[in-house]
């Protein structure tokens, strides 16, 4: 249940970012809302259900852009799962955790993106995965994580109160 | 009271009574008691139809005024609709007239096109570019056909379309780092091949093109589609030459070519069927 739900809220922010917030960028680079909500669900629930619904979310990505089948998927995964490490292990801090996290997410996106990309010979990919784009992207997404975890509190909170976890 | 006063006031007094018997005994009738109470009575009404009048205008003013209140609440929600209104008749004439701007462009360009409108752009994650527009196998886009934009005046290659479903397709951008588009400087003819950097706000790199015209090459230039081995039909703008460079370690120049369409002001593209070309060139 938590996968489905988290996955539509992260497929819809997906969508929005194409579209509504097309043109909403500093320098060119743009948050990336489904990596936030991706981050809460695998901070949650942990790995399991984190890089199943990251999983989802990137097929959903994939077949919305030109990237090859199946990239999205792993690097969504990829950052769900390490997100999802957190779980429990980590005290909940109302900013400094959701900044840490979706930080050391974005950075593990980045470098699945970029490995993935040279094993496949990916050309089609932006040049530089490390740029100052992606600096400033980096920076965006760690400034909206404690907005991002606190919206989607309640939506956790019911969740478990729902037997969502279990 | 003095004396002297006295007797002035009984001298006035007697004087009126002598009037009044005077007027009464004259038999003129032109004193009549009752007029005299009537018009006193008169005065005393009309002072009260005054103070009637004064207190039921106030209280009909209070009334007007509630009355006047509300019709210009009424009004001023009135106005603010017509605002509204005019903000939306303002941004229905703009986009009439880019309509119009878009129309014209199809009926002048010489190849049958499918107009689309741009209705995403990139991937979320930011690491492809690419845009989707709102014409799909249905309308007749195929895969690898042209796709071109006229913004604020200008007509300009934007990409090609890639995949495509139903009532969708994905467009390569021209600056996507996988495009190539085969190009040539429209007043020297010099051909090369053009190649994306990824980077919407990013120049075009044209490659191969012989370093012994460089002389021929100006700032500003026009680069085209060449048409020969590729995709693309001749003669669409692509860009402006920006700058020119001989690297050492190169054999031919490489030119920077600023794009002639600025794409985040894209919204409308024209699909261009071009069917019949030679198709198996460079991408």
């Amino acid at each position: 249940m938590t996968s489905v739900v988290f996955g539509g809220i992260a497929m819809l922010m997906a969508i929005l970012q194409t579209t509504w917030f097309a043109g909403w960028t500093i320098a060119g680079a743009r948050p990336d809302l489904a990596l936030i909500v991706i981050t809460v669900a695998a901070h949650s629930v942990g790995v399991q259900r984190g890089q199943v619904t990251g999983f989802a979310v990137g097929m959903v990505e994939d077949v919305l852009s030109l990237s090859p089948l199946g990239f999205h998927a792993v690097v969504r995964l990829a950052h769900g799962a390490v997100a999802g490490l957190s779980s429990g292990a980590v005290q909940a801090d109302p900013i400094l955790t959701p900044m840490l996290l979706v930080g050391l997410s974005t950075v593990v996106k980045q470098i699945v993106a970029f490995l993935f990309a040279t094993i496949l010979g990916v050309n089609e990919l932006i040049t530089g995965v490390f740029t100052a784009t992606t600096a400033i992207e980096l920076g965006l997404n760690v400034v909206l994580a404690p907005i991002g975890f606190l919206l989607l509190r309640p939506v956790v909170r019911r969740l478990s109160r729902r037997g969502g976890f279990s | 009271m003095t004396s002297r006063r006295r007797t002035s006031l009984t001298t006035v007094t007697l004087v009126l009574v002598g009037f009044v018997l005077a007027v009464v005994s004259s038999g003129t009738q032109r004193f009549r008691p009752e007029e005299a109470v009537r018009g006193v009575f008169g005065g005393v009404q009309r002072v009260f139809s005054g103070i009637g009048r004064g207190v039921g205008n106030t209280v009909r003013s209070v009334g007007e005024l509630r009355r006047l209140r509300e019709d210009y609440e009424g009004l001023l929600a009135e106005l603010e609709q017509y605002q509204r209104l005019e903000g939306t008749v303002e941004a229905l004439e703009r986009e009439n007239a880019r309509l119009r701007e878009q129309l014209g462009f199809a009926a002048r360009t010489q190849q049958p096109a499918v107009a689309a409108r741009v209705i995403a752009r990139e991937s979320a994650t930011g690491f492809f570019s690419s845009f989707t527009i709102n014409r799909g196998e249905r309308h007749g886009v195929r895969p690898d056909q042209a796709v071109i934009a006229y913004v604020g005046g200008r007509e300009g290659l934007i990409g090609r379309v890639s995949e495509v479903s139903g009532g969708t397709a994905l467009v390569t951008p021209v600056f996507a780092p996988g495009s190539y588009v085969a190009a040539r400087l429209e007043r020297s003819r010099h051909e090369g091949l053009l190649q994306g950097t990824g980077d919407a706000g990013d120049p075009l790199v044209l490659r191969y093109v012989p370093r012994d015209a460089r002389n021929e090459i100006r700032y500003s230039d026009l680069v085209v589609t060449s048409g020969l081995n590729s995709l693309f039909p001749p003669e669409i703008p692509v860009g402006r030459v920006l700058r020119v460079s001989a690297p050492s370690w190169e054999t031919s120049l490489v030119i920077d070519v600023e794009p002639i369409v600025d794409y985040s002001r894209l919204e409308y593209v024209f699909v261009l069927n071009s069917s019949g070309l030679d198709t198996g060139g460079a991408r």
